[in-house]
């Protein structure tokens, strides 16, 4: 079974429609007793970094999920701001901490550099877990303004660019973040939310 | 760097998809389901769903209709028709469409556009500006009067880069659903006003045109006839690029 924390303004259906069309069973989850049961977690989300994390406040769920993720190893994915949440704060909208389980921080792309919002089919130079991956070029849809510059190098899975290179995927231990939307790229993201559901930190 | 999409738009007219020449008379294709099924085979970059159904009779998008599009669609969804107030925006969003495509609010509602942006972000937000070539200029059409305004693309895409969308679907009413190519003269016109993402729509009638595309100055094409249509007595037929053809492309 796996648990997709309905976040505000969420699009959970797309991510719940591609793992049921994968063969998956999934639950949407909004408290705090059902997070504390989850056994494989996925956290969507599109919106911003301070509603989001305001949003979790106001419903007491920061330090469940920290729990979750840092203490009971959950399997984790954040998807696009559900990746965001996961690091120490952004320069979207007002200051707040994020979840911090990476100290990093998300910035705002740069209209001198970059086209904001990065928005469309991107590629995606693989470092690491290459099993999340087709054996093939790899492209992801992707939607955002906001980015992750760095990272310590054994915690990427990927980057792409956008007039410079930034950190598209993360991992560590039992947690990933996908910058990019796994249930909006078809036969890429089948297989990565399929390795996801089926082998990732079993 | 970024790809180059090409887009296939459904337009659905009560419940039915349809093709229509010079945004007028329509055609019947087929049903729009089964249609988003064989395009989502086909692993599609992208799909615009249309229904121009809606906002002619002033009615609410059918969230219904658009879910069971979605759940059979793994590909970004850009939805429009009927799209007047940020809740029908939310629901949409929910349902999993990715951007919503707003058209005839422009003439009406520059601050529900504004609103749009605040709350859901420029990346949700495609503005349709549908253009009509007559004696030498480039006019704004609008699709419920079906008239062609007074109001000229070039001064009219000014105040529109002021709501801040993410893109911009610059839609050739004088071509849709004619065999004489995409208007790039168009580009021209727009040349130095800003980096947008356009997306160009109208007349696409081969894989060379979208092949010159690519080359300008455009993020995006998008066609309805050439990927349910084809030949003099226009059978029906839905395709979409072959797997050599998306590799070019996206090369």
């Amino acid at each position: 079974m796996i648990s997709i924390l309905k976040l505000k303004s969420g699009n959970i259906s797309s991510v719940e429609n591609m793992l049921k069309f994968l063969g998956y069973n999934v639950q949407i989850i909004t408290n705090k007793s059902e997070l504390l049961k989850a056994k494989k977690l996925i956290l969507p989300g599109i919106g911003s970094f301070y509603e989001t994390m305001n949003y979790l406040k106001q419903n007491d769920l920061i330090e469940t999920l920290k729990l979750l993720i840092l203490k009971n190893e959950v399997p984790t994915l954040g998807i696009c701001m559900g990746m965001q949440i996961l690091l120490s704060s952004s320069e979207e909208g007002d200051f707040c901490e994020g979840l911090s389980i990476f100290p990093e921080k998300i910035k705002k792309f740069d209209k001198n550099f970059s086209k904001v919002p990065h928005v469309g089919w991107n590629k995606l130079e693989i470092l690491n877990s290459e099993e999340m991956f087709l054996n093939e070029k790899n492209y992801f849809y992707f939607s955002h303004s906001y980015f992750l510059e760095e990272m310590s190098s054994n915690n990427i899975i990927s980057l792409s660019e956008n007039g410079k290179k930034f950190v598209s995927s993360i991992r560590k231990k039992n947690v990933i973040g996908a910058q990019f939307h796994p249930e909006k790229s078809h036969r890429y993201g089948f297989h990565f939310l399929d390795y996801f559901a089926k082998e990732f930190y079993v | 760097m970024f790809n180059f999409r090409v887009i296939p738009i459904l337009t659905i007219c009560e419940g039915k998809l349809v093709k229509t020449f010079n945004f007028n008379k329509k055609s019947y294709v087929g049903d729009p389901i089964n249609t988003v099924r064989i395009f989502n085979d086909k692993y599609v970059d992208e799909l615009i769903i249309l229904d121009i159904s809606k906002s002619i009779l002033s009615l609410e998008p059918d969230f219904d209709y658009i879910k069971s599009i979605c759940s059979e669609c793994f590909s970004p969804i850009t939805y429009g028709g009927g799209v007047t107030k940020i809740d029908h925006c939310e629901k949409l969003f929910e349902l999993g469409v990715e951007k919503i495509v707003l058209n005839n609010v422009l003439f009406e509602d520059f601050n529900f556009l504004k609103e749009f942006v605040k709350i859901f972000g420029s990346q949700s937000m495609v503005l349709s500006l549908n253009i009509f070539y007559e004696n030498n200029e480039y006019y704004i059409y609008d699709y419920r009067k079906k008239i062609v305004t007074n109001i000229k693309l070039k001064n009219y895409f000014e105040d529109i880069l002021k709501i801040n969308p993410g893109e911009i679907l610059l839609y050739s009413v004088d071509r849709d659903g004619s065999n004489k190519g995409l208007d790039f003269k168009v580009l021209e016109i727009l040349e130095n006003t800003s980096n947008i993402p356009l997306i160009l729509a109208g007349g696409l009638n081969n894989y060379d045109e979208i092949l010159k595309a690519k080359k300008k100055k455009l993020d995006a094409v998008a066609g309805s006839y050439f990927f349910t249509m084809h030949g003099k007595f226009n059978s029906i037929l839905i395709s979409y690029l072959n797997a050599k053809q998306i590799e070019q492309i996206r090369e």
